[in-house]
């Protein structure tokens, strides 16, 4: 029984993680300026690599595999996860606030910039 | 400007001739074969070096390691002595003396995180370096994986912070020094040992060589509990000392690189 539960679970978020990289892949391509296209960078990065790695956990733990090899996976799949999840988000707020100081990407249509409102920057 | 953009032309046409020569000489030898499945040279490694009964045996399964520190052991020993000297040559240029010790301008995420990392990177860098004779790695590779910790530190806290860790510039320098010479040591016992009993050795030998040398490294010890502790003679230990050596020499490049610059504000 909770080894179906989990080959669901885990197939549901490999093709969720595959949905979303394409949503990221096309949002890359496709927005107008940089903090958009980093937004979606990071759709890609964290729904499509992160989801994608836990599903790949789950189902190698559903998997009916003999000896010790569906926990070494597993175990690896986890800590590249955790360590996505750790280093993409700071990755991208490093990169957005250079571009933000620096000036070099303006955000074309901006409505509104708190960060100026705040004087934090 | 000119000149320059023909002469990097020239340079690479020069490089994609030697290329192509070496390729058609190296054919016409029957070295290496351009057709898939017949590689003389790939077979000879792939079927000694994992083989115990070959006379060219390195008692490892990891046969790119064993090439690296055990058949062509010369020329990995050249690759780190220059390596030393160029660090340490750029030293006597740069000059580490004062350099500021800038404020840091991150927040505090890539702070938190880059602590939750560091010792991640550690860990990584020195399991490729201790299963180098078994699995893919090595230390070259620990070292230069490891490599990226200090410099973590030094993009988000500053040199200040780096050297409060320990990584100061006479340490690494020392740490460097001794792992190139305790790789000469390791690769010249063997000679040394067949120089002082009457027996023929070679440089940079690792396993004893039937009717060649008698007198090598032993390939395993037996631990107490009845296991089998598989070193592989020199190249787990040059593992280690090339990871002391390369990880100590590309922290203090990089220190140098920003002190050069004058940090990165």
């Amino acid at each position: 029984m909770i080894d179906v539960l989990l080959f669901v679970l885990g197939s549901s978020l490999m093709v969720l993680s595959a949905v979303l990289s394409l949503i990221g892949a096309v949002g890359f391509l496709r927005f107008r300026n940089f903090f958009l296209r980093l937004h979606s960078a990071t759709v890609g990065s964290i729904g499509g690599g992160v989801y994608g790695l836990v599903g790949l956990a789950l189902l190698t733990l559903s998997l009916d595999v003999p000896g010790y090899l569906k926990y070494y996976i597993f175990g690896v799949a986890i800590v590249s996860a955790a360590l996505v999840v750790f280093a993409s988000p700071t990755g991208s707020h490093i990169l957005s606030r250079a571009a933000y100081r620096s000036g070099e990407a303006a955000p074309r249509p901006l409505i509104r910039d708190k960060l100026k409102e705040a004087g934090l920057e | 400007m000119r000149s320059r953009g023909a002469l990097e032309e020239l340079g690479l046409v020069l490089s994609i001739l030697l290329g192509v020569l070496l390729t058609y000489y190296l054919v016409r030898a029957d070295v290496v074969s351009l057709t898939y499945g017949n590689i003389p040279l790939a077979n000879l490694y792939l079927r000694a070096v994992p083989d115990p009964s070959s006379p060219f045996t390195s008692r490892s399964p990891e046969v790119v390691t064993s090439v690296i520190w055990d058949q062509r052991g010369y020329d990995t020993y050249f690759e780190t002595s220059v390596l030393f000297i160029a660090i340490i040559g750029v030293l006597y240029l740069a000059g580490l003396g004062g350099g500021q010790g800038n404020s840091s301008v991150s927040t505090v995420i890539p702070r938190v995180i880059a602590k939750i990392l560091f010792p991640v990177i550690v860990a990584v860098s020195v399991s490729v370096a201790l299963h180098g004779h078994l699995t893919p790695g090595g230390g070259f590779q620990g070292g230069s994986i490891f490599a990226v910790a200090p410099f973590l530190y030094l993009l988000v806290f500053g040199r200040r912070m780096l050297e409060g860790k320990g990584f100061r510039a006479n340490a690494l320098v020392f740490a460097r020094s001794l792992a190139v010479f305790l790789i000469t040591v390791v690769g010249s016992i063997v000679l040394v040992v067949g120089l002082l009993t009457g027996v023929p050795a070679f440089l940079f030998q690792n396993q004893p060589k039937p009717q060649l040398s008698p007198i090598g490294y032993p390939a395993y010890v037996v631990l107490p509990w009845g296991g089998i502790f598989l070193f592989s003679g020199t190249l787990m230990i040059l593992n280690v000392l090339e990871f002391t050596a390369v990880s100590t020499g590309f922290t203090l490049a990089l220190v140098i690189i920003d002190t050069v610059t004058g940090g990165r504000e």
